[in-house]
């Protein structure tokens, strides 16, 4: 994209408002070096940075800009990420420690700076290579700790995520942003049916990541050394999270590994149990991984429209529209039985 | 139509293998684009080569199964408004089949490797499902 003035100009400006919005909290002799940009998430810009003092030491940071902020958003407000992480990093969860939220005067919208956490994130590489062969071992296990541990939070704690539509009914919520994006899919229609009359009872609220697998947990050899992606997070039925980890689009094509492609249910549970968890409902957390199937096909729409609308185009985006029939037929092969 | 070469087919194909070739050649998010453009492509050239095709057999059987007529989008509209209404409750199977048909046409066209076996040719699932 070297060539495209437009885009130069925006990067030149956004650079310039992070050195000011740097020096504005760490002062006027502060810098910033090695500006690099991640991925586009599904709701977040990243761009990491080198925070220079002029004792000559750098630390390395990481800006999140909010990049979805269309009605009907999936995704928590940044200050809500914000508070979040400050809250589940002093309890000790394993997350990349805020550094500061960005304000008006920053002119950078919404978003805010975490410290860097080195390690791998991309499934594939954690599933396959040999450096992470002792960290696949203990993959299930370090997840049923996290999960424990954050669900043992008092959710008083994180009060502000009551109003949550998920925080409410996860179903009607995700019934509410299908709707809003006004296309048609009898699959998601006949996997949202299925959830509305096979409902769990419900289970006392607790503080949930809503987006916990494969994917956005930071590993490197060791195992894990964060958790990633709060956007998500809201009040419910533990079984939720455990359902989202296991469901299948995030096995990576190795379904006999429910854990996130990697490690067990058996394996987890041990962990979960052994760290305060509470007795795991297998039947609800089948119910909550069909849930997963048919959430991330509604995401997946949300990022097809997204481009499709001209908000957010981008070509991986567009390609999210072309995976929801796969997706889609993920979860009628569950439903069916053929799949678990 | 033009009677020039390269057929459209072949237009696809060829930047598909640019697409494949350059992505090898970059890293990070440059080569995910490439991929995904490369996916892209794939899924185009399968839906022109057998999209309409699949669009008639759905329609037919869509008509059929709601006993009115309309265009494509109309009738999946209808019939999703049908499935949450609870209108198919005690004919699931049924129900189930015609939408299991509908998505394996669409992954035969998005991602044909993603297919289990009894779903790559004309047979449709008759497993009892509830």
């Amino acid at each position: 994209m070297e060539g495209d003035p437009d885009l130069n100009l925006a990067e030149t400006q956004r650079n310039r408002r992070l050195l000011d919005a740097v020096r504005r909290r760490f002062g006027e002799r502060a810098s910033i070096d090695n500006l690099d940009s991640a991925m586009l998430g599904g709701s977040n810009r990243t761009i990491l940075f080198d925070l220079c003092g002029q004792d000559g030491s750098a630390r390395r940071l990481v800006l999140r800009q909010e990049t979805y902020e269309l009605p009907q958003s999936p995704f928590l407000a940044p200050n809500q990420q914000f508070r979040l992480l400050e809250l589940v990093h002093h309890i000790g969860i394993p997350v990349p420690k805020p550094v500061f939220e960005l304000d008006d005067a920053d002119g950078l919208g919404r978003g805010y700076v975490v410290e860097c956490v080195y390690g791998e994130t991309l499934p594939k590489r954690l599933m396959n290579d040999l450096e992470f062969s002792s960290a696949r071992s203990r993959f299930a296990t370090e997840c049923g700790e996290i999960l424990a541990r954050l669900h043992a939070i008092d959710p008083t704690g994180a009060s502000f995520l009551v109003n949550v539509p998920d925080s409410k009914d996860p179903v009607a919520a995700q019934t509410a942003r299908y709707d809003s994006y006004s296309e048609a899919y009898p699959a998601i229609e006949l996997g949202l049916r299925w959830l509305h009359i096979h409902r769990p009872q419900p289970r006392k609220n607790h503080l949930l990541h809503g987006d916990f697998r494969n994917g956005n947990l930071i590993v490197d050899r060791r195992g894990i050394r964060a958790v990633l992606d709060w956007e998500c997070a809201h009040l419910g039925d533990p079984m939720e999270d455990i359902g989202w980890l296991c469901t299948r689009s995030w096995r990576f094509g190795n379904p006999e590994r429910p854990v996130g492609g990697i490690g067990t249910k058996g394996e987890f549970a041990a962990a979960y149990h052994s760290n305060g968890g509470a007795q795991i409902d297998w039947e609800a957390v089948h119910w909550w991984e069909v849930f997963g199937l048919v959430r991330w096909a509604i995401l997946n729409v949300m990022q097809a429209h997204g481009h499709i609308s001209g908000q957010r185009r981008d070509i991986p985006f567009a390609a999210c529209g072309r995976n929801i029939c796969v997706i889609e037929y993920d979860l009628m092969m569950t439903l069916s039985g053929d799949y678990d | 139509m033009s009677r020039d070469w390269p057929a459209v087919d072949e237009i696809i194909r060829t930047v598909e293998e640019f697409l494949g070739a350059i992505a090898n050649q970059l890293d990070g998010r440059d080569r995910y684009d490439a991929l995904c453009a490369r996916y892209l492509l794939n899924v185009a050239r399968r839906e022109l080569s057998e999209g309409a095709e699949i669009d008639e057999r759905e329609l037919n059987m869509l008509e059929a199964f709601l006993e009115e007529s309309g265009s494509l989008k109309e009738l999946q509209g209808k019939l999703g408004q049908s499935i949450r209404a609870g209108t198919y409750d005690e004919k699931w199977q049924q129900v189930f089949d015609l939408v299991m048909t509908h998505v394996t046409n669409n992954v035969m066209v998005s991602r044909p490797d993603k297919l289990e076996s009894e779903h790559r040719g004309d047979s449709m699932p008759t497993k009892e499902v509830r």
